[in-house]
């Protein structure tokens, strides 16, 4: 079959785009697998050698890397679903907003707006023992970052505090995509606010959730700023992306390193892969006309 | 099965807008009413506060004199049918039909035969487990219209439920709400901006500008005693042709001739309708499709010749129809022909003329609407008639109608 002209033409057009992709994506990836196949560490490196799946084997059998796994689901799970009802909550408001519309989302955005490591920071002064405000609120006082289960509760909340905005604004734009005639519609047919909202306007963002879904889990999957500063993965909480930092720069073993890397992008590209399934099947093909 | 009445409403918007200005209307049970006017003029508006969708800064709205303010709209038991159909893209063609009774709580199985018998009435079977997206702009519509008579409601609001419908559909779509109307007989209240959806459909109608009813009453009646200049100018396509009438004693003159007006002493605005205008002679043909004016001048005989405005004018535009002719002429200066005509005379009151105003500096332009076999062409110089009680006669100032109003 004879490729159109035009067709060739597209590709040749595209050519640099894609040239750029593989040099700085691809090539990074690949070099990842094929180093995670190697027996290679930086304080050994006479003895590098080829070890087949052998880097996998460790990391897939020790208990360092499911706990990790466990920590990093923890956080994701929590903190996304929280942020999610929430970011629908905050989303509502600044529909509704009649006076103060853009102060309103300005506000909102200034949590996102924060370096990351200085929210994680200043979350961690706060409830730090001897200098932090919280300490000065009575029954909140008690030495946070020691033990596990309230470590945790402040990583989720320094995840929830810094990123709910940004879930928000996704679902912010979705819900301009509810056509007003539809609820209008659904208020003539006698349904309450509830029914509105779960019937029609839920069903009709479920685009824009899904996006929203995407994007926070495959970032907190990756979770690593937040964590590294707050407890450097001490008392459990130690996400997978530490690991592989630990292994990769700590340790400076290559191949093992390379090996939770590569894990750590199927982790999450099986966990975007299953969110799209999950939800793709009841998309509503059209918006209105 | 329900009476709207509509009391003193008006709309004031949060920003000083005002919508509607007090509304009096009532619509009567069983009949399909229709609020016609311009985009802008408030009749949306008005059906959203008789369906509860927005609530009156003053007046009420009752349904069978029952006051439905601060009622929600759900609880009123009407169906609304909105001019982008608003049908849910989520649900199948049955889930929408469904959805209020679902919401009302109704029980699966009457549901379904429910949903079956809209759908028989509007030709949906096929349709039932379609997505609307993969629905044309007409089988959208009649979902939309399934999903309002599905509830069994004390009425109808449509708004505006053809316009995003190709002309053709737009015509079978609007015989197929005549019929629909006409087999549930439910009160209907229908907003258009179509003058033709409005003259075909309603039993009675409401034109409305600027938020206010300008005239209520039977097509018919609005159509051929207009209330105002604005309603006559409105209704009719083409357009009423307006010129500027001098008072004269009991007479007004006019670039077509003399007549006699109602109304006092001052200068008047007269409105020829294109149907109303015929070539000299073809009395019988243009009196026998004229439509019946309730009350105008019954007493003249049609064929009495001071009744009538002859005068000449050359074609400037001739569009025809198949059906019929329109001409666009230049009424050429009138002469002695326009018997005891003043025109171009010192008044007898002895004031000079005023000067030739706009309408007198440039010729005046009419619309007639000849016969289609008719042999007058581009540039011809006709002799053309109207009958003076077809003039429609309103004051310069007010725009109100003057005489028999």
């Amino acid at each position: 079959m004879r490729i159109p002209r035009e067709h060739r033409l597209g590709w040749l057009l595209c050519a640099p785009a894609v040239l750029a992709m593989a040099a700085v994506t691809a090539y990074p990836v690949l070099a990842a697998v094929r180093l995670s196949l190697y027996r290679y560490d930086l304080r050994f490196p006479d003895a590098r050698r080829f070890v087949g799946l052998h880097n996998y084997l460790t990391v897939l059998t020790s208990a360092v890397w499911w706990k990790a796994v466990a920590a990093t689901l923890v956080i994701t799970l929590t903190s996304v679903s929280v942020e999610l009802v929430l970011g629908m909550a905050l989303a509502l408001v600044m529909h509704r907003a009649l006076v103060g519309r853009r102060t309103v989302r300005t506000a909102v955005l200034v949590p996102y707006a924060v370096v990351t490591v200085v929210a994680a920071l200043a979350w961690r002064f706060a409830f730090n023992p001897t200098t932090g405000f919280v300490q000065g609120l009575g029954i909140l006082d008690r030495p946070w970052l020691s033990v596990s289960w309230s470590a945790f509760t402040i990583i989720i909340l320094t995840e929830i505090w810094k990123t709910t905005p940004f879930m928000a604004l996704l679902l912010l734009a979705g819900l301009a995509l509810v056509p007003g005639d539809a609820l209008r519609a659904a208020r003539v047919d006698g349904a309450s606010r509830a029914q509105r909202f779960f019937r029609v306007t839920l069903p009709l963002m479920k685009p824009a959730i899904l996006v929203a879904l995407l994007f926070r889990t495959v970032d907190a999957l990756r979770i690593f700023d937040t964590v590294f500063v707050q407890t450097r993965g001490a008392l459990g909480t130690q996400p997978v992306s530490l690991v592989g930092y630990d292994t990769l720069l700590v340790s400076l073993n290559l191949g093992l390193g390379s090996a939770v890397s590569v894990l750590i992008f199927v982790l999450v590209t099986g966990a975007a892969v299953a969110i799209v399934r999950g939800m793709g099947g009841a998309l509503p093909e059209a918006s209105f006309r | 099965m329900a009476t709207i009445t509509l009391k003193g409403i008006g709309k004031r918007f949060s920003r000083g807008a005002v919508a509607v200005r007090n509304v009096d209307l009532e619509i009567h049970d069983g009949e399909l009413f229709v609020l016609l006017g311009p985009s802008g003029c408030g009749k949306s508006t008005l059906l959203n506060i008789i369906v509860g969708l927005e609530e009156p800064t003053s007046g009420t709205v009752s349904v069978d004199g029952r006051s439905m303010n601060g009622v929600e709209p759900g609880k009123r038991n009407m169906a609304m049918v909105f001019q982008s159909y608003a049908i849910y893209p989520h649900m199948s063609v049955r889930e929408n039909l469904a959805f209020p009774l679902r919401i009302a709580g109704v029980p699966a199985e009457e549901r379904e035969r429910r949903v079956a018998e809209a759908a028989e009435i509007l030709e949906l079977e096929e349709l039932l487990d379609r997505r609307p997206a993969t629905l044309s702009g007409g089988q959208r519509q009649r979902v939309a219209m399934g999903r309002a008579i599905v509830r069994n409601p004390v009425a109808f609001l449509l708004d505006e439920p053809l316009s995003n419908l190709d002309a053709r559909l737009r015509g079978q779509m609007r015989a197929e709400i005549a019929r629909l109307h006409r087999r549930l007989g439910t009160t209907t209240v229908y907003v258009t901006h179509d003058q033709t959806e409005a003259l075909t459909l309603a039993d009675r109608m409401a034109v409305l500008n600027r938020g206010e009813v300008q005239q209520a009453g039977t097509p018919r009646e609005v159509y051929g005693r207009p209330a105002n200049r604005f309603v006559a100018g409105f209704l009719g396509s083409p357009p009423m042709t307006f010129m500027r009438g001098e008072r004269d004693g009991d007479d007004v003159v006019l670039p077509l001739g003399r007549a006699t007006a109602p109304g006092g002493g001052s200068d008047v605005e007269v409105g020829v309708r294109p149907e109303d205008v015929r070539e000299a002679g073809s009395a019988t043909r243009a009196s026998a499709d004229a439509l019946p004016r309730p009350g105008v001048g019954q007493a003249e005989a049609p064929s009495d010749p001071s009744a009538l405005l002859r005068f000449r004018a050359r074609v400037e535009l001739l569009e025809w129809l198949g059906a019929e002719t329109y001409a666009h002429v230049e009424v050429e200066e009138q002469d002695a022909r326009a018997e005891g005509a003043g025109w171009g005379r010192k008044r007898e009151d002895g004031r000079p003329r005023p000067e030739p105003g706009p309408s007198g500096e440039r010729p005046q332009r009419l619309v007639a609407r000849l016969s289609p076999g008719s042999p007058v062409k581009e540039g011809d110089v006709v002799d053309l008639e109207v009958e003076a009680r077809r003039l429609h006669f309103f004051d310069p100032d007010t725009g109100a109608r003057l005489g028999d109003a």
